[in-house]
């Protein structure tokens, strides 16, 4: 029968106390009656009431003393009035705060939004994902990368105590429908094969079913399950998967939607144990040691020492594993990366679609908001400082009739804290106005839902105190310092001595501007550089046509795909067709071969990639032969890696590994890893990659049955000609989704962080670049204001006006000239960290500098000589009448 | 006439004071209001416009004694004052002058 007590002990708390006695002992009433109605209305129209009453008028006084309160508001209105008064000011400064201020927080919300990958995991302090390193010969050791083999996770678990769940996790492209409605196919390309402990491990909350993945069982997210079975239950219902392996499967489970903030991307959840059952891991060599296909999660006891585990799993891996490393002359450690780490360290490969950021990038997007918000605070500084020249009987007047200097600096900070309120606000709509474009360039999923999270107040905070006493504390100890004897006899410009560090912020502003603007001209060159590389491959007018999945058990894959490109052949308007494994821009089948001649020693092995192709694809893509001869045409299936394994090279492999010419190579024999091959020629080198990787060792071997079609198709009539294709693979391979692409969009796709990387680099630099012209403006506008005398006296005098625009000009442009070859180096510096993300790179040449330091000038200039242009033809009669 | 006019809440609250004549509290003006409306009355609304009549001097309070259901508070009754009654009166008068212009029209 007791009212709620917080709500009360609130209501004690902030009620004025002559009020206390009738609002409690009132509330308490109509407590008491409404209670035996219903007690939990009753506790809550009590909390309710209590808090209609938070309002002026019932709020009792927080102050100390009343003494004080004068003041506060006394400051209060100074701050509101020199705001109203200096218009044109205050709106340059809240405009540039308010710009600075929204580029800052998108970027920390960005920032925010990057760096809290995978938080959303209970147990994510104890998950780890277990990286393998290798190192050839005396190489040293990397950090590794996070391909294992399939064995390692039961060993691991069965030996290592500390290690709680551990899950293998290997990608699957399937082609999947549902038995009842055959006719509607779809792609799932986020399938993903794990162990049951997956479940157990992440927190990926479960919507209906049981989280129990055995096998013949699938998990579904929620719009999976909505694609298959519309609004009906789908627990108990089948699919029928082909990818790696080909089987139906019972749903177990629906799981929420993967959130956007999770590294791991998935929509269906299939248990491992059946991918090693099919036809590729059944018969994997040493003991499932032998491929690195699959990703370890592992979770270790809370109390685990994580260096101990690490060496103790390194120990376990090598006890199945040492003697291979002998023989190839390797050496090989396990590394445990933090959950909290994956997300970032982008240049980790691992199974499954990994959503990879990278601390590069975010590191930039940072100093670039903190640049922004400087910019933006300079100018603050910048123009508070000029106009004290105007304040400074004001400061007189004050001190004269006792105002302390700690009083005035508070009455100045006021100010500075309320222009970056006001500023703050106009950023907070501005950002959620620009939020979904940003989201679209970026695309990332920041929303508002994130301004609650403590880590944004706090920042949101931080940047509020630090533009207050950044902004604030100079003009403020300078304002406050002036002699009130001098400065009201009005005889002494007190603020000339501080004319050098406004000179000194100009400068800082535009080596800012100037390192942004270069920073700009140097990404989008770099990447109109990387996509004009000659590639020695020739991919224009080339479709690539998705290979069948499903084929009845008794079809030879090789024999059918040949029968398929060979009626594709016929078609007019095709100009030909070849089979491979991978196109280019889409990496190899095996990364990391390494590569020697027979006769060396293991430890001597290059690395190398390797992928197949038919024999019709080198001329398709144009790949010139310069030593040896092309496959043969043939009608068997003949990719199998055996005694007679033929395979052609690059002329990079040719010289890494020492041969003088390319002629000397053919017919020589290779290891390629564990097999033997024989080298029948040389093309040569061409880009397979994005111009981030360097030229590789490339070796091709032969394939009848890729999953690529590549047709070159003439353009004039291509709806038609596809059309045809279509369905002559629908009628030759029924129950098969026709996919089809251009390879040179799919080998642009490769450039699609960067151009995104480069389209908000863009759009920041010009916030910043607006920003300091904002306070150039400013600048100006007050310079000419103060001259305006002298500029009457020249004019009567016969001064030009342009002689006027320079003199005023002048100074400035200096200014702008000195922040450019300030900026130089530091655009050298920073830009060529940027550009080592690239193996083909443009070297920075002076013409990047002349493009931004005219840009920055012809800004500049505008700016400048606008201003002064308006002083010099304003009529001197006035300016010399007023006194 | 003075230079305030009452609001139409302020009037309500105000009459139930008068009427209630010196047995007038928060929830008994709550309640009387509620009974005569026919709908539900924010309680911080008649505390808020009792402050406002009681600081302009239509009204005047006098704290009662502490009784049990109200958690050991006493009550803060209100009368109405002098000018608080004229107020009323004037209110009254200029509604009832304006009502018997109106014209005897059968609105049947």
């Amino acid at each position: 029968m007791q009212p709620p007590k917080k709500a009360i002990g609130f209501l004690r708390w902030f009620c004025r106390e002559d009020y206390l006695d009738e609002i409690e002992g009132d509330l308490t009433e109509l407590f008491q009656k409404e209670h035996p109605r219903s007690a939990r209305l009753a506790r809550f129209n009590f909390s309710w009431r209590v808090l209609k009453y938070f309002r002026p008028g019932f709020i009792r006084s927080f102050n100390p003393s009343t003494h004080s309160t004068g003041m506060y508001n006394n400051y209060f209105k100074i701050a509101w009035r020199n705001l109203i008064h200096n218009k044109s000011f205050s709106s340059l400064n809240i405009i540039g705060l308010s710009i600075g201020m929204t580029c800052c927080l998108i970027l920390f919300q960005y920032v925010a939004f990057e760096s809290g990958f995978d938080n959303f995991h209970e147990r994510k302090e104890n998950l780890y994902r277990v990286l393998s390193a290798y190192a050839q010969g005396d190489d040293p050791m990397t950090l590794g990368h996070a391909y294992t083999p399939q064995a390692m996770a039961p060993s691991l678990k069965a030996a290592v105590p500390e290690i709680v769940n551990i899950s293998r996790v290997h990608e699957e492209n399937a082609i999947v429908f549902n038995p009842d409605t055959p006719e509607k196919v779809f792609e799932e390309d986020q399938g993903l094969y794990v162990d049951e402990a997956f479940m157990k491990m992440f927190t990926f909350p479960l919507v209906s079913g049981t989280l129990k993945l055995a096998p013949g069982t699938v998990l579904i997210s929620e719009a999976t399950a909505r694609k298959y079975f519309g609004n009906t239950p789908a627990e108990g219902r089948t699919l029928d998967v082909t990818g790696n392996i080909e089987k139906t499967y019972t749903v177990a489970g629906v799981f929420k939607n993967v959130p956007a903030n999770s590294h791991l991307q998935f929509t269906m959840l299939l248990p491992v144990e059946d991918l090693l059952k099919g036809p590729d891991y059944s018969t994997e060599p040493e003991g499932g040691w032998s491929w690195n296909n699959f990703t370890t999660y592992v979770e270790l006891h809370p109390q685990a020492d994580r260096e101990a585990v690490r060496q103790k799993i390194t120990d376990v891996m090598l006890k199945y594993r040492a003697d291979a490393l002998k023989q190839r002359g390797g050496k090989s450690v396990l590394n445990l990366q933090p959950l909290s780490d994956i997300h970032l360290n982008s240049e980790i490969e691992a199974a499954g679609t990994i959503v990879s950021g990278s601390y590069k990038t975010l590191y930039f997007f940072l100093i670039i908001g903190l640049i922004t918000l400087v910019i933006a605070l300079v100018n603050y500084i910048n123009l508070a400082t000029a106009r004290a020249l105007n304040r400074s009987r004001e400061v007189g007047v004050r001190k004269a009739v006792g105002a302390k200097r700690q009083e005035l600096i508070t009455q100045f900070l006021y100010e500075s804290a309320f222009t970056n309120i006001s500023a703050m606000l106009i950023a907070l709509v501005l950002t959620f106005a620009l939020l979904p474009v940003v989201n679209d360039i970026a695309e990332t999923q920041l929303s508002v839902t994130q301004w609650l999270e403590p880590t944004f107040i706090l920042s949101l905070a931080g940047t509020l105190a630090a533009g207050t006493l950044l902004a604030g504390l100079y003009p403020a100890f300078v304002l406050s310092s002036f002699r009130p004897a001098a400065v009201l006899k009005g005889k002494s410009s007190p603020v000339s001595g501080h004319f050098w560090l406004r000179k000194g912020l100009v400068i800082v502003q535009f080596t800012a501007c100037v390192v942004l603007i270069a920073g700009t001209v140097i990404v989008f060159d770099q990447l109109r550089y990387a996509r004009s590389i000659d590639l020695g491959l020739d991919l224009k007018q080339v479709v690539a046509v998705r290979a069948p999945r499903i084929l009845s058990p008794t079809a030879n894959r090789g024999m059918v795909t040949t029968t398929f490109v060979n009626e594709i052949r016929k078609l007019t308007g095709v100009e030909g067709a070849a089979v491979s494994s991978k196109l280019p821009g889409q990496g190899f089948n095996w990364n990391g071969a390494a590569i020697r001649k027979t006769s060396d020693d293991p430890s001597k092995a290059i690395r190398g990639v390797a992928t197949y192709i038919d024999s019709a694809f080198a001329k398709l893509y144009g790949l010139e032969l310069v030593a040896g001869k092309e496959f043969n045409k043939v009608t068997i299936q003949e990719d199998t890696v055996d005694q007679t394994w033929k395979i052609m090279v690059n002329e990079a492999t040719v010289k890494t590994l020492g041969y003088a010419a390319p002629a000397d190579i053919v017919n020589e024999e290779l290891m390629i890893g564990d097999y033997r091959a024989r080298v029948i020629g040389v093309y040569k080198d061409f880009k397979w990659s994005s111009a981030h990787e360097a030229q590789q060792n490339i070796v091709f071997g032969r394939t009848t049955g890729g999953t690529n079609i590549s047709v070159k198709v003439n353009m004039d009539n291509f709806q038609e000609l596809i059309h045809t294709i279509e369905s002559k693979f629908n009628a030759m391979f029924p129950g098969n989704l026709f996919q089809y692409s251009f390879v040179d969009d799919g080998f642009a796709l490769q450039y699609k962080n960067d151009e995104r990387f480069a389209k908000l680099f863009s759009i920041f630099a010009g916030m910043a670049i607006f920003i300091a012209c904002l306070g150039l403006f400013g600048l100006v506008a007050f310079t000419a204001q103060q001259r305006t005398k002298e500029i009457g006296m020249r004019k009567v005098l016969g001064a030009s006006v342009s002689g006027i625009v320079t003199l005023l000009s002048k100074d400035f442009m200096l200014l702008v000239l000195i922040g450019f070859v300030a900026a130089v180096p530091i655009t050298l510096y920073i830009m060529n960290q940027w550009l080592e993300n690239f193996a083909d790179r443009i070297s920075i040449g002076v013409g990047v500098f002349a493009i931004a330091g005219i840009i920055a000038m012809l800004v500049a200039i505008c700016t400048v000589s606008w201003q002064s242009f308006k002083a010099a033809v304003a009529n001197p009669v006035k300016s010399l009448r007023s006194e | 006439m003075s230079g305030y006019t009452l609001g139409e809440f302020e009037e309500l609250v105000l009459l139930m004071v008068a009427a209630q004549h010196d047995q007038a509290y928060g929830v008994s003006i709550l309640e009387g209001l509620e009974t005569e409306l026919e709908r539900k009355v924010n309680i911080s609304a008649v505390h808020v416009v009792l402050k406002r009549m009681e600081e302009k001097g239509f009204v005047k309070s006098r704290y009662g004694g502490i009784t049990e259901d109200r958690g050991g508070r006493r009550k803060k009754f209100y009368v109405i004052t002098a000018i608080g009654k004229r107020m009323l009166d004037e209110q009254h008068a200029l509604r009832n002058n304006i009502y018997k212009r109106i014209p005897k029209i059968s609105f049947g």
